[in-house]
């Protein structure tokens, strides 16, 4: 993964031009190819490296992530199911546009899109690209939050 | 109903989904970087370009890295590519050459001293975002409970 905190902020600005409201949901999409570090660490002591990396490879693909969204959307939402669910979807998608990005290359899980319909790898070759993309991204939102709590101080004060 | 239908759906998914991680048990690809006959590949770089190669190896030849650089061939295009090894750095030897295994098909290419392409010192920079990413995470969750009372994506079940 390029970084916990650049699949975030590529969520957070999604969300913010798209003007969900509900942006937690999309940063959970985000999120959620990345719960296969949970289930790496539970197969690691009993499986070894190599085991465990092979078993955590379809949560983190386009179909696994979102077929566990479904599950985590049917867990959440009463009347509002498919909402979520697309919503979790469009973190999703910004998760592999990032990952697909990636360099150097850190595990073919990250490239597997078509999974389980082929073992073939997709990608772009960005270079550092990501690192620059989170480094610039996390100047925005913090000039943007802190514009905003400004804001929010002045309004308090008059 | 239509509740149940929607949680036989989910669970269903969940089930698919611990299938297909006990099938890739077998099925993957085994995503580790493979040692090449080092010397071999040094003196013939030419021919590992624009290839897919097949070379033996195992894991635990990583820890017999002293430093240099990694060459492999990138899995998209094809070219020749180095990463800077620091000595005994296990990690940043990871994070180059992971990957480049892909499908057991095109392996990373060859450790050598004299030849240096590029640098990777990511590494730390990449620990630092992870960690300011949870970070970050926790702190929106935490926004989102007090602003609004509690998750209200729980509270509508």
């Amino acid at each position: 993964m390029p970084s916990i905190l650049a699949h975030i902020f590529l969520g957070l600005i999604v969300a913010h031009v798209l003007r969900i409201k509900k942006k937690s949901l999309v940063l959970l999409g985000c999120m959620l190819p990345d719960a296969k570090i949970f289930l790496f660490a539970l197969a690691l002591p009993a499986l070894g490296p190599t085991q465990a990396n092979a078993l955590i490879i379809p949560i983190h693909t386009p179909a696994g992530s979102l077929m566990l969204s479904l599950f985590v959307s049917s867990l959440f939402a009463k009347n509002n199911f498919l909402r979520y669910f697309k919503l979790m979807k469009l973190g999703i998608i910004t998760h592999f546009i990032l990952d697909a990005a990636m360099f150097p290359f850190n595990g073919i899980e990250h490239y597997l899109l078509l999974y389980p319909f082929t073992w073939q790898i997709f990608g772009i070759e960005t270079g550092n690209l990501t690192h620059y993309f989170t480094l610039a991204s996390f100047t925005a939102l913090a000039l943007f939050y802190g514009h905003k709590e400004l804001k929010r101080r002045q309004n308090i004060r008059t | 109903m239509k509740d149940m239908g929607k949680r036989a759906l989910g669970l269903a998914c969940l089930f698919i989904v611990c299938f297909l991680c006990i099938w890739s048990l077998n099925d993957a690809p085994r995503n580790w970087c493979i040692m090449p006959p080092t010397e071999y590949v040094a003196e013939h770089p030419e021919i590992f370009e624009n290839k897919s190669v097949y070379v033996d190896g195992m894991i635990s030849d990583l820890e017999k890295v002293e430093g240099g650089t990694v060459f492999y061939l990138s899995p998209f295009n094809g070219l020749l590519r180095g990463l800077k090894v620091e000595s005994g750095n296990r990690t940043s030897l990871q994070n180059g050459m992971t990957g480049v295994n892909v499908y057991g098909k095109v392996v990373n290419c060859v450790l050598s001293a004299e030849r240096i392409r590029t640098q990777d010192t990511t590494a730390p920079l990449e620990f630092f975002f992870n960690v300011a990413g949870l970070f970050f995470f926790i702190l929106i969750a935490k926004e989102e409970w007090r602003v609004k009372k509690g998750f209200p994506y729980l509270e509508e079940r």
